[in-house]
């Protein structure tokens, strides 16, 4: 195709939203507001892992201006949800898996009243061992984050072509274990939404999401109540990458809006979305991989530990696909990759911008580049020489047969040092 | 001291969610009778330009202008289920239904077209639909969305694009796991002062194979914000957590870059078309932010001789690696 | 945020009678930027804030005979403006410029560095370094002058009364030949809290003596103060290779038994050595303004 062909594709036209934000009239979530309407607040556990011993509302319930205390006993549906499983409870039953689970919801006429009414809520939690080591998570007989279900959520894995033999061709080899850390979105929107009962009975929910479908589907379920009596619109969204792609506010605002016939608006702090909503997986990674003295790589081995947290939310696609992007984008004859999504009392975990990827990239780039090291090959060069190219097979066997364009964007970079005295002069060996 | 270095990182990203996720994305389209347009699609824009980008394929398909179409996205009520906002699947996916959408809409507008003007060699563009052998031969796109109407042919068009793919093989992991793949490289150059373990990224130069560029400006804007992410992973970004409770809550100790902190940024757009993307166009929004930490991982190891092997590389943990490295090389002498 | 009464009067004499009414119970508000946090976590319940932005007097910097007057309610971003700062006290001008963010400098005062007296302060050390006075001012006893360093209890604690308001900063002019030096680090280029930071002013004899030198780093003791010892063992001296290492030595080892050994102190230890030895160095090489 000739790019003259196109009027406006390939064109860089101004976004359709970029006015509304420069001017400030693009309306989110916490700008929206109803006749009314009520405030919502969310009592975290604020413990990592506990059995609910007691759980009393009732003095939050008669402070003035409170119209509704929810707990799990207020549930009308079924009390779970998430995307994959529905494990995650809309709100604690008997015992708190990490120490941002929701134990109960307020509603009242002020955000000061319902902070009042959320610190009037008694817990006594009796305080269970908080598994936050992922290798201790696996181990036999270890404490379990749900009792009905073992600590290991998915194992996965990959085999191509023979991993000895590949290892045998070897001249180099290269093993380390690399660990990447917990991190945040932070989008600069929190998690917020407003919902209300519309004038046909319909429940209304408007908010920063990633998918409304999915919302609409979760609701329903916990509400017990038909998807089409549910609607849920996205507001404009302040960023989401990833973060907004579980429920975030969407089941408790249904929840309060359904048992309060009003107008609801749950706006999360940013100490609450830290603490209590989704992150990037930390993961550990080991992994071993050698090439013959040509610089050809011919064998990989790994192993992938992702910390999905208390809840699957997309935490075994997201260690799942980390564990098939762990060869890069490198030809690999032989590899072995086992993958494995785990549960512990840490943070809940879930899908981020990379989703896997981005910490499999952490450990194959720092390979390559120990495997260049030792080969005395160009960084540079070594990748262009393993890059996958049409007619190889990836790691999980597919035929590369369109659109491979590894070996472009390294050209691209090879030539821009090239031509540039500073880079070339950090990097004599690139020709 | 301060010491410069160079780094690499490249990657490659399955687009869409693979090994059999369902992944449907979806769009209707309908024309007014003064030919303005109105789409419907479930699809989210957060910010990352989705919105514009499916403009830009409809005002393409249906050869109007940009500003002629209303987009309404993500309600239950109003709109096709079109999947969620993640994956980078959203151009790939949603964006050839859109395509789609338009064309069937447009086709039947030319059957209207060709019985009104006695042709058939037809061009929709500029607001116009004219004979390319005799462009006197022509109406508005306004005109013939009325003589569509009055025709009472079908203004409106639902088309789904359906990327799931089979499952891998649960023993061997074996099996097509992904629609099409994105491609990225980027180099980073950063300054490490071997006193203090400060890292400054000086400069990434990022190139990105996304198959087709619908808004290149935004392709450069993905790039960019990913980029500062990918930064904010390579050195100081964590959640600190202490038995299960997380320590630093506020954005004053959780420390995402600033822009004192994110470098010059060059973008290269590489254009290897993907088959089933609109134009060949494929995602770039998460390939953005992975090579970044790499690259940079692997210059600071080109300058200071040291790998970090657990992120992130914050100003006490490089230290502590010189430092260690430094010993090391006592011992050695 | 709990609910308060807020005053914004014009004038000094209006300001010093409302909080002598009114004592412990009242806060004082200049640029805000570690008070407006506070009300809104409820960590300070106050039941009245006086805002002192309005009253004239307390802004701006002056330069009076032999020593220049900072303003309380100066703000980071007028002190990296003055020209009487940058002439006679770049320390202050680079340790305001490395505050926060542009936001935060437009907003942040002096006055609040001090009063706040937080571990982490970046203009505070420079302050001490320059054995700069306070001017307080009370409806009780009117005006008087003491020295930063005597009021800086411990951390975020101050010897200052709650009927008394910090007005302005004295320093007095720099002898002939004074030079200073800077730095600090931080997590990230701007919005950042210094892991640590380093205050020095020295000058030196026509031969390379150092005739008088004052030393206080920050973010590594519970207050900014001058590390006496390490002064006096560079005092009378030429600077070599040898006393600035072991001035370096000395400083850890003040910091480490003032402060205790901390998490932190892995990292800290050596870095605020490296970072001593390198400011000294690019001090003493300097020539004299």
């Amino acid at each position: 195709m000739n790019i003259d062909e196109f009027s406006c594709v390939g064109k860089s036209v101004p976004k359709v939203d970029a006015l509304s934000k420069v001017l400030g009239t693009a309306r989110y979530a916490e700008d929206i507001k109803m006749s009314n309407m009520l405030y919502g607040k969310v009592l975290r556990a604020g413990v990592p892992h506990a059995v609910i011993e007691e759980l009393d509302v009732s003095s939050a319930r008669a402070m003035g201006g409170v119209a509704c205390v929810l707990t799990a006993r207020d549930v009308p549906g079924i009390n779970r949800y998430g995307i994959a499983f529905a494990d995650h409870y809309a709100l604690a039953e008997d015992k708190v898996r990490y120490a941002g689970d929701p134990v109960a919801l307020v509603a009242a006429e002020t955000e000061e009243i319902a902070a009042e009414a959320i610190k009037a809520i008694k817990v006594k939690y009796r305080l269970l061992p908080v598994v936050s080591d992922l290798h201790e998570a696996l181990a036999e007989g270890a404490d379990r984050v749900h009792d009905e279900r073992e600590n290991l959520i998915l194992h996965s894995k990959t085999r191509k072509g023979n991993i000895q033999e590949g290892f045998r061709k070897a001249d180099v080899i290269v093993e380390e274990t690399y660990t990447t850390q917990t991190v945040d979105h932070v989008y600069m929107e929190t998690e917020s939404g407003v919902a209300h009962i519309d004038e046909t009975g319909m429940l209304v929910i408007q908010s920063a999401n990633q998918c409304p479908f999915r919302d609409r589907r979760q609701v329903a379920m916990v509400l017990g109540i038909r998807e089409n009596q549910v609607r849920v619109i996205k507001a404009v969204t302040g960023g989401a990458f990833g973060g907004k792609d579980d429920v975030t506010v969407e089941v408790h605002l249904a929840l309060l809006a359904m048992a309060t016939k009003r107008p609801v608006r749950l706006v999360m702090s940013r100490e609450e979305s830290l603490v209590s909503q989704s992150k990037r997986h930390p993961i550990e990674i080991w992994s071993r991989w050698g090439a013959t003295k040509e610089g050809k790589l011919c064998a990989m081995e790994g192993r992938v530990y992702g910390d999905s947290g208390p809840y699957i939310g997309l935490g075994a696609f997201v260690v799942k696909k980390c564990g098939i992007h762990l060869s890069g984008p490198y030809y690999i004859p032989n590899l072995k990759v086992d993958s494995y999504s785990v549960y512990t009392n840490n943070t809940f975990n879930s899908a981020m911008r990379g989703f896997g990827v981005t910490q499999a990239a952490v450990a194959h780039e720092s390979q390559i580049d120990r495997l260049a090291s030792k080969l005395g090959i160009n960084p540079l060069r070594f990748r262009l020489i393993n890059a996958l190219d049409v007619g190889l097979t990836n790691a999980t066997g597919q035929k590369c047969d369109e659109s491979v364009g590894i070996k472009p964007t390294l050209e691209i970079l090879r030539q821009v040092v090239l031509k540039d005295p500073e880079l070339k002069n950090m990097w004599e060996d690139l020709d | 001291m301060k010491k410069r270095g160079i780094g690499i990182g490249s990657m490659f990203y399955g687009i869409g969610y693979g090994f059999s996720r369902q992944d449907i994305g979806a769009a209707t389209v309908e024309i007014c009778e003064d030919g303005s347009v109105i789409v419907r699609s479930g699809e989210v824009d957060y910010g990352q330009g989705s919105d514009t980008i499916f403009c830009q394929i409809i005002a393409e398909e249906l050869g109007v202008d940009y500003a002629e179409i209303k987009l309404i996205t993500a309600d239950t009520l109003t709109t096709p289920n079109a999947g969620p906002t993640s994956a980078s699947r959203v151009t790939y996916v949603t964006g050839k239904a859109m395509m789609k959408a338009a064309t069937e809409v447009r086709e039947t507008m030319r059957e209207v077209a060709e019985e009104k003007l006695g042709m058939q060699d037809l061009m929709f563009a500029n607001g116009q639909v004219f004979s390319m052998s005799h462009p006197e031969k022509n109406i508005s796109f306004a005109r013939l969305a009325k003589a569509t109407h009055l025709a009472g042919r079908s203004v409106v068009a639902t088309a789904w694009q359906d990327i799931t793919t089979k499952d891998v093989d649960p023993e061997t992991g074996q099996g097509d796991a992904y629609s099409t793949y994105a491609w990225a490289s980027q180099i980073a150059v950063v300054e490490v002062d071997t006193e203090t373990g400060k890292i400054e990224v000086l400069r990434v130069v990022a190139a990105h194979d996304v198959g087709k560029a619908i808004n290149p400006k935004n392709v450069e804007a993905q790039i960019e914000g990913g980029v500062a992410t990918g930064l904010g992973y390579a050195l100081e970004e964590q959640i600190l957590i202490n038995k299960g409770i997380v320590q630093n809550t506020t954005l004053s100790e959780y420390m995402v870059p600033t822009s004192m902190d994110v470098p010059v940024i060059e973008s290269h757009i590489v254009e290897v078309p993907a088959l089933e993307g609109p134009y060949g166009a494929k995602g770039v929004g998460e390939p953005a932010l992975i090579p970044t930490a790499p690259a940079i991982l692997n210059a600071i190891a080109n300058a200071v001789g040291v790998r970090v092997t657990a992120l992130p590389a914050n100003l006490e943990n490089l230290h502590r690696l010189i430092r260690e490295q430094e010993n090391n090389n006592k011992d050695k002498s | 945020m709990q609910s308060f009464q807020f005053y914004s009067p014009n004038y000094l004499e209006d300001a010093l009678k409302y909080i002598a009414d009114r004592k412990q119970t009242c806060r004082t508000l200049a640029g805000g930027t570690d008070l407006i946090p506070m009300l809104k976590k409820e960590e300070i319940r106050p039941d009245y804030l006086l805002n002192i932005n309005e009253v004239g007097e307390l802004k701006g910097v002056e330069d009076l005979d032999n020593q220049v007057r900072i303003g309380a309610t100066t703000t980071f971003t007028e002190m990296i403006e003055s020209e009487t700062l940058n002439r006679f006290f770049p320390l202050l001008v680079n340790a305001a410029a490395s505050v926060g963010g542009p936001q935060i400098r437009n907003r942040g005062t002096i006055g609040g560095n001090v009063i706040t007296n937080g571990p982490c302060a970046d203009v505070l050390p420079g302050i001490v370094a320059l054995d700069g006075q306070l001017e307080l001012q009370s409806k009780q006893d009117g005006r008087r002058l003491v020295s930063v360093a005597d009021v800086l209890v411990t951390a975020y604690e101050t010897s200052i009364r709650s009927d008394e308001l910090l007005t302005g900063i004295l320093i007095q002019k720099p002898v002939q030949g004074t030079k200073s030096g800077f730095e600090k680090l931080g997590r990230r280029n701007a919005m950042a809290k210094a892991r640590l930071n380093l205050s020095i002013a020295l000058r030196q004899d026509p031969n390379g003596t150092i005739s008088a030198v004052s030393i206080v780093p920050g973010a590594v003791m519970p207050v900014a103060v001058r590390m006496n010892d390490v002064e006096s063992m560079l005092l009378g001296r030429k600077p070599t290779p040898v006393l600035i290492q072991a001035a370096a030595d000395k400083l850890v080892e003040v910091v480490v038994n003032t402060a205790g050994i901390r998490w932190s102190s892995e990292y800290k230890v050596p870095v605020l050595k490296n970072i001593f030895k390198r400011v000294m160095w690019r001090v003493l090489a300097e020539d004299p303004q």
